[in-house]
């Protein structure tokens, strides 16, 4: 739909020059309303390069679009990254030239489309597990947003992002407990959410039960070849953890004391940290509370 | 010409999806009705605060056997103290070595799984599930619950005699003849031991029992 909006914008406002003259401009466009977008690509990238055109909004539009297109088009992730990044780029440049407005709104809605874009690929990739690429095109979905509008408002976005991938850490590292470096990261990700925003109730539970679930795990893994100072020292570390945990699953409590998880999670941790009173208390509170 | 179908519920679908992968296949891909974006970002909020973790499947019930910190902590201390006490009664050094639980459900089930194949010595270990009653079988080692502490004064009474190691977990339980007593120091789990009262019961203690003790009482 765009696409055909931009060709008769195009068409219409180039028509009295596209008379006067042929020159690259014109072969673009009509390469690329002929759907040949390799040439159209090789015809703009010169035009644009040209004294006349280097300044001309209508020439950075069409440049966005056929990149645009030939991003659709792409069937592999590295090459679809560095032309959706050149038709942004171009889109940027025609917005930014564009004083008099005429094409402002197109290349607007295509850049917000394209900006769009990254931050369904990040989620794509956190969904395959996949922090690097999530990580890699939630910073271009960050840079193309603020390129746009530097007051750009990310943080709720920002917030979505490092919540889920320390989701994504934390079952990472639940596959694979000796990946320390996954528990790291998830803490981290749910740390970054908290100092976005201290009342992410999400954010401090996720981090308490990652903490209390590290500690927990050490004590499962003793067996009968430990004798009782290594139990000492395990407890002490595993103490740590709860004493990690503890902080943070009472923010989480504070913030919904009616959530019976978080008095399910304070109960544990209590009991882990040997304070049966306060284990107990909580493990009250949890049996009153009515299911959810 | 193509219709744009990027929108932003459609990147909190696709984050929704990254956490309920695993749980459902519900939701899919670019489904683009406005309720599914509603669901979506309510099922996002739910799996976010609420990850499978190990609090997750936890009910009103008594805690999960392999949730249970104290009782891990505990099998292994009983295990240890096993294997570094001496018990002088020929008839205690032959056939199976018994714990007997009474209460701690979740020990017991702890010591029948890391346990009940190991030896004390020779001894195959045995570990049993005993009735809450004070009229005890004959065990090496007898562990008492808190749920149960009403049962000890007879217990003591019936086992004063016995070659049986008593072992509890309350304030006190040193005077009134526990040989060990799980205490708690410092949010960790330690033991306490009387030296008098395993002498009762003609067990030997021994040194590195004694010396990673949190307390003994000569």
């Amino acid at each position: 739909m765009l696409r055909r909006i931009l060709i008769v914008v195009l068409t219409v406002l180039s028509s009295p020059w596209l008379a006067a003259q042929s020159d690259m401009l014109v072969e673009a466009l009509r390469k690329y309303q002929a759907g040949e977008l390799s040439v159209a690509r090789e015809l703009i990238d010169e035009a644009v390069q040209l004294p006349e055109h280097v300044g001309n909004a209508e020439a950075w539009l069409l440049r966005g679009f056929v990149y645009k297109d030939l991003y659709k088009a792409a069937t592999t992730v590295d090459r679809s990254d560095d032309l959706r990044d050149e038709a942004l780029l171009s889109l940027f440049n025609c917005i930014a030239m564009d004083t008099a407005g005429s094409y402002k709104d197109n290349a607007a809605q295509a850049y917000e489309f394209l900006t769009r874009s990254y931050f369904n690929d990040a989620a794509r990739a956190l969904n395959d597990m996949d922090d690097v690429r999530a990580l890699n095109v939630f910073a271009k979905y960050k840079a193309a947003a603020l390129r746009r509008d530097p007051q750009s408002d990310l943080h709720s976005r920002e917030i979505e992002f490092m919540n889920a991938l320390g989701t994504v850490y934390t079952k990472r590292f639940n596959q694979d407990r000796k990946s320390l470096d996954r528990f790291d990261k998830a803490i981290a990700a749910y740390k970054s959410v908290i100092e976005l925003d201290p009342e992410n109730y999400g954010a401090n539970y996720n981090l308490a039960t990652l903490f209390y679930n590290r500690g927990v795990y050490n004590i499962q893994r003793i067996g009968a070849d430990d004798e009782i100072p290594s139990i000492l020292q395990i407890q002490e570390a595993s103490r740590e953890f709860f004493q990690e945990a503890l902080p943070f699953m009472l923010k989480a409590h504070d913030m919904n004391p009616s959530r019976r998880e978080t008095l399910l999670g304070l109960e544990g941790i209590y009991y882990s940290l040997q304070d049966q009173e306060s284990s107990d208390k909580f493990r009250q509170l949890f049996e009153e509370m009515p299911q959810e | 010409m193509q219709k744009m179908s990027s929108h932003p519920g459609e990147a909190m679908r696709l984050l929704c999806r990254v956490v309920l992968n695993s749980c459902t296949k519900a939701m899919r891909l670019g489904a683009k009705s406005t309720p599914g974006a509603i669901a979506a970002m309510r099922l996002l909020r739910i799996v976010l605060v609420t990850p499978v973790f190990l609090f997750a499947t936890v009910p009103q019930q008594p805690r999960e056997a392999e949730k249970d910190t104290t009782a891990i902590l505990q099998a292994n201390y009983l295990y240890n103290i096993a294997k570094l006490v001496e018990w002088k009664d020929a008839e205690m050094r032959s056939g199976n070595f018994v714990i007997g639980i009474i209460g701690g459900a979740n020990l017991y089930q702890e010591l029948i799984k890391q346990y009940s194949t190991r030896t004390i010595g020779k001894q195959p270990i045995e570990v049993r599930k005993l009735p809450r009653s004070a009229d005890v079988e004959k065990c090496h080692i007898l562990f008492v619950g808190r749920s149960d502490l009403g049962l000890l004064p007879e217990i003591y009474k019936k086992l004063q005699k016995e070659p049986t190691l008593v072992v509890t977990e309350y304030t006190g339980a040193l005077e009134d003849g526990a040989v060990v007593n799980f205490v708690k120091v410092n949010n960790l789990l330690k033991y306490e031991m009387s030296l008098s009262n395993a002498q009762k019961h003609r067990l030997v203690m021994g040194l590195t029992l004694k010396n990673l003790a949190h307390h003994v009482e000569e």
